[in-house]
């Protein structure tokens, strides 16, 4: 399978993105050992509801969202933990899910790949999305984004906006928030986990000429 | 199956807006917590909150300084988590300060984090004792991995019930001991 490599991690190494779903790791299957229900759906409600729980989203004092890239790391006591940022340097490195786990913050693509991963150890189907976020009315384009999309047991697929805490978000059917019927449509460009990539690359090359200003 | 590298128009799109630093993370963020139900003010205000508590400048005593470690750690620690926080916390204090034979002979693992953070309990301390205002700020990240910490290691050292019941009989019997120091030198 052909997929593509990431190099904005958080020290600026490379990495396959499939590598971002991480269904061998031991610490996350251990959380995942510790979600127990009895059916597919029930599944997803735990783990929707210890993302919500258990992860926050990194704002620092002022209530900007923080920036991984400048995390400080002490490995004698392995603490990773997020700083204040100067503007200048407010450059976001993607983390890992058990990064994400262990300091228990992260912004949209952190969550969500954390997220993804306990589902998938859980093998439910679930992929990371990544997308933009327009506002319904105006179509303006607020950002990009990257959330959670799995799929329940009558095969209906549903939306994990993972960036929601402490209180577990509603669980969105696609058709609804991809369509148009929430103030705000999500509109995704690129699936992936641990075994699967896929883009709508025509999609994306019409965001990349909106946002960069190229043709 | 081995994968093979291939060019990605998205990767390089999230690339440019979130690594080179243009993007409007928060514009969006706030739509999307508006359309969920989180009050962006009020997570804000907690974080200033926070801040605040850390201004504070740092007062003299000793007795001073755990008052106020105490009222940081009050704002940080989430309340699901500060009745087994506070209840570890006392474990650590007791098996490093008087029990340290017997936290080895339980859990090999468990004897080496507890060090970790008795190190750092008492770097902070120390710190504060010194109280500049230039500190604060240090001390604030500080706690963070503190924070980080203990919830890792009440998450990953699998203390075993068998061990937790021993340090509950271990901390009521410290209780009574010190329920009869304070009798024997008349102290209420």
């Amino acid at each position: 399978m052909k997929v593509p490599t990431v190099n904005f991690s958080l020290f600026g190494e490379e990495w396959l993105i499939t590598d971002y779903i991480q269904v061998s790791n031991p610490q996350l299957r251990r959380i995942a050992k510790k979600i127990k229900a009895k059916n597919r759906d029930e599944v997803i409600l735990k783990i929707v509801e210890w993302v919500a729980e258990n992860i926050e989203y990194p704002l620092d004092y002022r209530g900007r969202p923080n920036a991984a890239q400048y995390a400080k790391k002490f490995k004698w006591f392995d603490g990773v933990y997020l700083a204040e940022t100067p503007d200048e340097l407010r450059r976001y490195g993607w983390l890992f899910p058990n990064q994400t786990a262990t300091i228990r913050k992260g912004i949209c693509f952190d969550s969500a790949c954390l997220c993804t991963t306990l589902l998938r150890i859980k093998r439910i189907p679930a992929w990371t999305v990544l997308g933009a976020v327009l506002r319904t009315k105006s179509k303006r384009f607020l950002g990009l984004h990257a959330w959670t999309e799995a799929k329940m047991e009558n095969g209906t697929r549903v939306v994990i906006e993972t960036t929601v805490h402490p209180h577990p978000p509603e669980l969105i059917k696609t058709s609804q928030i991809y369509n148009g019927r929430l103030p705000i449509t999500y509109d995704p460009f690129a699936w992936f986990n641990e075994s699967e990539w896929k883009e709508d690359k025509e999609k994306v090359a019409l965001y990349e000429g909106m946002i960069l200003g190229k043709q | 199956m081995e994968n093979s590298e291939e060019y990605s128009f998205t990767i390089n799109l999230f690339g440019k807006v979130f690594y080179e630093g243009n993007f409007s993370e928060l514009r969006k963020q706030k739509a999307i917590w508006k359309v969920f139900g989180v009050d962006y003010e009020a997570e804000k205000q907690k974080q200033q909150e926070i801040w605040d508590t850390f201004k504070i400048k740092a007062p003299r005593s000793a007795f001073k300084h755990r008052l106020m470690l105490k009222q940081y750690l009050k704002v940080l620690i989430p309340p699901s988590k500060r009745r087994e926080y506070e209840e570890f916390r006392r474990a650590v204090y007791w098996h490093l300060r008087h029990r340290p034979d017997f936290a080895r002979r339980v859990d090999v693992k468990l004897i080496d984090r507890l060090a970790r953070i008795w190190a750092l309990w008492l770097l902070i301390e120390e710190k504060l004792s010194l109280g500049p205002d230039d500190q604060i700020s240090k001390l604030t990240d500080a706690f963070y991995k503190i924070d980080a910490m203990l919830s890792k290691a009440l998450e990953e050292l699998e203390i075993t019930p068998k061990m937790r019941k021993k340090i509950a009989e271990d901390l009521k019997e410290d209780d009574k001991i010190t329920e009869q120091l304070k009798r024997l030198i008349g102290a209420k």
